[in-house]
This record gives structure tokens, sequence and C-alpha cells, in this order.
């Protein structure tokens, strides 16, 4: 571990056992073996698509969900089994429901406040209210917000409240899970200028995840892919968007449709109507079964994250 | 393409205009606007929620449900007012001549029977004169052309048992089925991941040349277009800012909206010191437009007349309009009119 290092994480697991429709039992491994540190003030944006589990990730590292296994180390501190309620403060998180993660019961004024009373106990009624005003501001809403209930807000106002909700605490870390997946473009665009001002004014943290590849681009510093439950590549936005190593990350983006007519799009998609594709093979790469590049040896040897080049590694057998 | 063939015209949306009267007032949903999608051509409408763009979509086909209120309007379809239709009537042509894709696939089945069944029971609705045998047969072959390798084997299962891409093929697919000649699209691919995306939009765009079928195609996603449309309308706050050809757009757009929501697309190819742009404010609330521009709030461009006046639609070039005041300038000026 390094000193710069806010997060480590060490080898995390959680599967789920579920039973499928037709009864049948099933252990979903969503998260199968993830190391990855996050350094103090920079943005990690975790990428991929459904099932991937970057969500259950995010949810773990907090503790939301227990780890089955694998070690959370939040400041040096090894958290993976420690009473969190002295980290609560410390690592927040913003929702992709906006509306869904809002008490729909409550108004603005006190879904900001809750955790603020909570963590600072001492402050008094008027200096609270003083710091929601402030709170509500600086997300780009208005005093006359607070006293209104979510529902009387748009998708993009209700994820604000969810960020004024965060900050309010004084954070150091926050996961931030696909917090603009939901919103119209506009939205996101407003929501991503947003976070990034906060993180300057704040000096905050950030685990950033999406599907989004070129949204999570713009916010990022480095940026981690997931694939079915697996890191498998891991660099600096730039060396990740423009020198892709893995063949999964090289799909992802040339699947980006490109804002230009005369744009061609080169690549022929493959798609896949067997479900047990999207499953976990039993033995080899993940990807391998709809991997151009495929090559013996990824059907039989699942491959490990190595560097490819300084701060840039993948797992990948064919590079 | 020839630009100027009257006949070539598909569907002819002229006017229409739409509200909701709900119990907060009146909310004016689509303001007159009016589009032409031809044979064979791809017209995507863009906006942002709330636009009007989906309940514009909707009257087509006679899907608005009260407290939605048509208040004027046509929309011809190959020369025929389809607005008024009974029900019976717009039946007739939904499914056979005009079919409908939607965001949520999962919602559009009945979960409780096989998709064979469903796919088989569309062939037979509209086609009186098939048998059973011959609708599984005409579902199979539209379950490959979509890209499904086992398509016997899928008619089997249950939506339940679908991940979205795969769901979504097969409405697509269902929505095939009768060959229709306008295919709506309504946002299909917005809940997708973008892999899927990408190979849904190439299906769609195989099928469209194929069968020369016409799309309309709804989205917010300016990628897309880019990729699939011939011609775009832009649609704010329930009416139409901008129209033209693709290559119009987007290497001319001359209504300030369309340039803005253009910038907000992140992109995989700018620098990643540039600032991602956006507009300040919320999409217009349509219950509380003004007498001005629908876009003067939020526009950085807007004056005094913005905020009084509608602007009037320019014509820029053959098939390019905008309604702006910026625009109205030129052209008053080129024609001798007094500026405002």
């Amino acid at each position: 571990m390094n000193a710069g290092d806010l997060l480590v994480v060490e080898n995390l697991k959680k599967s789920y056992k579920v039973r499928d429709k037709t009864g049948r039992r099933m252990l979903i491994k969503a998260v199968d073996g993830v190391s990855l540190a996050v350094l103090r003030g920079e943005t990690l944006g975790l990428v991929g698509e459904s099932g991937c589990g970057k969500s259950t990730f995010g949810r773990t590292i907090l503790r939301l969900t227990e780890p089955d296994s694998g070690r959370i180390i939040y400041d040096g501190a090894d958290i993976t089994r420690a009473d969190m309620r002295p980290y609560r403060r410390r690592m927040q998180i913003v929702f992709q429901d906006p509306y869904g993660s809002l008490d729909p019961r409550s108004r603005v004024y006190n879904i900001v406040e809750e955790g603020l009373r909570a963590n600072f106990p001492k402050y008094s009624a008027d200096r609270l209210r003083e710091i929601v005003m402030e709170l509500l501001e600086s997300v780009g809403l208005e005093a006359s917000h607070a006293y209104r209930y979510p529902h009387e807000f748009s998708g993009g106002q209700q994820q604000r409240i969810g960020i004024a909700r965060a900050i309010a605490v004084e954070p150091e870390f926050i996961v931030c899970d696909e917090p603009v997946s939901a919103l119209d473009v506009s939205y996101q665009a407003q929501i991503i200028s947003l976070l990034k001002r906060l993180q300057d004014t704040l000096s905050l943290t950030y685990l950033f995840i999406s599907h989004d590849l070129s949204v999570v681009r713009y916010i990022s510093d480095r940026i981690g892919v997931m694939y079915l439950g697996k890191l498998i590549e891991l660099g600096t936005s730039e060396e990740v968007t423009l020198y892709p190593a893995h063949q999964y990350t090289k799909a992802l983006l040339h699947a980006v449709p490109a804002a230009d007519p005369r744009a061609g799009r080169a690549k022929v998609y493959k798609l896949t109507d067997d479900i047990e594709d999207l499953s976990i093979p039993e033995k080899g790469c993940r990807y391998c079964r709809l991997c151009e590049k495929a090559a013996p040896v990824c059907f039989e040897e699942e491959p490990i994250l190595r560097e490819v080049a300084p701060g840039h590694s993948c797992a990948c057998h064919i590079l | 393409m020839d630009k100027d063939s009257m006949s070539d015209i598909l569907l002819d949306v002229r006017e229409l205009d739409v509200s909701f009267d709900t119990h907060t007032g009146k909310l004016h949903a689509v303001n007159k606007i009016s589009y032409a999608v031809r044979e064979g051509e791809v017209m995507g409408l863009v906006g942002e929620s709330g636009s009007g763009k989906t309940v514009s979509s909707y009257s087509i086909l006679g899907l608005l449900k009260p407290p939605a209120v048509i208040n004027g309007g046509r929309v011809l379809y190959k020369g025929r007012d389809i607005l008024g239709l009974s029900n019976k009537e717009a039946a007739a042509i939904r499914g056979r001549e005009i079919s409908m894709i939607f965001q949520n696939p999962m919602s559009c089945f009945d979960p409780v029977f096989t998709i064979g069944s469903q796919m088989t029971e569309t062939v037979l609705a509209n086609d009186k004169t098939a048998s059973k045998a011959e609708a599984a047969a005409r579902s199979i072959d539209m379950l490959r052309e979509v890209s499904i390798r086992n398509p016997g084997q899928l008619m089997r299962r249950y939506s339940y048992e679908l991940s979205g891409g795969m769901l979504q093929r097969v409405m697509i697919a269902m929505a095939l089925l009768c060959k229709p000649k306008l295919l709506i699209a309504d946002e299909p691919t917005t809940a997708l991941d973008v892999t899927i995306q990408a190979a849904i939009i190439q299906i769609l765009k195989k099928l469209q040349k194929q069968h020369n079928m016409a799309m309309l195609y709804i989205t917010h996603n300016f990628g897309i277009v880019a990729e699939i449309c011939d011609r775009v309308s832009v649609m704010c706050g329930g009416y139409i800012v901008e129209q033209g050809s693709t290559d119009d757009i987007f290497y001319s757009s001359a209504h300030p909206y369309t340039q803005l929501l253009m910038k907000m697309v992140p992109r995989m190819d700018t620098p990643l010191s540039e600032p991602l742009p956006y507009i300040e404010g919320l999409p217009s609330d349509p219950t509380a437009l003004g007498e001005g521009c629908v876009f003067c709030t939020r526009c950085p461009y807007s004056r005094d007349i913005c905020r009084e006046k509608k602007p009037p639609e320019v014509s820029l070039a053959p098939g390019h309009t905008a309604s702006c005041w910026l625009r109205a300038d030129n052209a008053s000026a080129e024609s001798g009119r007094p500026s405002v």
C-alpha cells in the first residue's frame, strides 16, 4: 500500500445464491476477486455493462453488503469486518435512482439535515439550518426548495438533493453509483460538472461507477474496466480510452456512437442468444466466447491482470 | 434522393397539436408541429424529456388516451388522414402498415404466454389467410433476421427468461412480421448496454434497407441520429425548432438549442482537458410557456424579441428550416422587410 492510497481493496469476492425462474439454484459470482487502489483526491472510474459487478463492488466496499472474502483497507485501517459507524461520515454514496433514494415522505430540508444532525450533535438548530441552505445552494438548488417533497422535482434536481445529502457530513470518499444514468442528456452534463466542481472545493475522492464510457472519461483520472466480476483492464483515462489493451474495452469504445454522420461504423457486433454465453465459463477467459482474437489458450486458462505499459494493466493472453 | 418529389411522402404530419388537461392546468405537449417522412427514409425526432416527441408519435397510431386531447392538425398516411380514425380503423393500420417498438421491451410482452404464441398471434391477427403453421414459420424467419441463432428454441421461451437486448430484438421481429411501411421506434436502445445498442442499431439499419422501410426514430442521443437517420427534427418544449437532413443538422446547425444539445453529447475523441458543456436551467416547463421562444430562458443568445414573440420558421436551405430570431434577421434582410 502506498502513502497516497485512500482505499485499497484486495481480492474482493461477493457471490449471491439465487434461484432462477425455473427453480434451479445458481451461484452468481458478482465480484470474483477484484483488487485495486484509489488514490486520495482522484476519481477512479469503474466501467462495465450490466452484470459485470461494478455496482456490487461499490456497495461492498462501503459494507452496504458484506463481502465473502478479501480485504478492504480505508486510510490504512482494515474495515473488512470493522464497525462501520466511525466511517459512515467519511465514506458516502450517491445512488443511481434519484427518486428511489430519497424518502418521499420527508422534505428536502430533513433529507439533507438528517446525516448532519446525526454526525454533528453539538450544532445548534440555527447552525444546522445555515449549513443546509449553503449545501442546497452549492448544488444549484434554492432555499425555497428546502421545504418541498422529492416528487416535486425533476430527476436532475432529485440527484442534486442526493448529492447535497452525501456531502452534508463532510465526507472524504464518495461512491457515485451510476449517478447520471437515469438522467436526460442535458442533466448529465450539469451533474457531472457539479461533481467535478465539488471535488475541487471539498477535496473529495470519487469511485465513479458507470456503464457509459464517454461520461466516465470526462470525470475520471483512471479507469478500471470490469467484465463478469473481474477487473480486466486498469489505467489512466487517456491510456484506456486511447490505447485500450483488452478486446472488450475496444468493443466498448467502438460501441459508443460517434456524433458524426460521416464516421462509419467499421466493427460488426456479435450478438449471442444463448443465456449460457453470458455466464462465467468453467475455465478460460470470461470473454473468450465473444472475443474476436480468442486463441486456444483463452479457452483453457484464465488470464491474470498484468502490466502492459507504465500504470496500465490488462488481463489478456493475446498482447 | 429527389427531395422535391411529393409523391414519395409516406407520413405527413401537419400542425399536430396535443395537450393534456391536468388538475394543475393545460399542458401543451405538442404545439402545431409539422414534419414528413418519405418512403424508405429514416426521420429522427430528437429532444430532451418533455419535448413532446413521444406524445406526437403516439398520436400517429391513435395510442393517446384521456387526459390527452388532440386539439388540431392532420396526420396523413399515404394521403389519408388517420388522426380521427375509430379504434377499429386504426387497428387495421397498426402492425400492418405502421408498426411501433418501445423503450422497455419487457412491458410489451405477456409473461404467461410463450414468445412463439405471441408472435403467431400477431401474424394471425393481421393476416386472416395465414394458418398457424405459416404464422409459426414466418415468426421463425423473422427471428432469424434479427440474428437469433436458435429461433425454434426461442419460440418456446418466456419473456422473463430473456435479457433486455434479446427481448428488444424479439420486439423488432414482432414489429416487422407484417412488413410495415413505417416503423416508429421510441428510444428502443436507451435502456440497453452500449455494445448491445450498437448491435441492435446495426440490425435496424440492415432491415430498414432490406425492406425499404421508413422509420420515425425517437431519441435524445445524437450519436444514434448520426448513424441511422437521413433527416432530423429537433424538438423543444413541444415545438420543432429545427428540421433538416442529417448533414444539415450536424454540419450547418442553425438553432442554438440544436448546437448546445449536440455539444453536450460526451464524445470519445475530444481532449480530456475540455470541460463538458451544459445548458443551464431545466427543460422548459410545458405548463408555463410564455409568449416568446420556447428556448429563450436557456438560450445564451436570447434578446428582448425572443422573450416577446415566437420566432418565425426560417428557411436556410432546401429542406432545412429553423425557428429562431437570429436567423430571421438575415432572412428578412434578404427579402427587404424591416428586421426586428
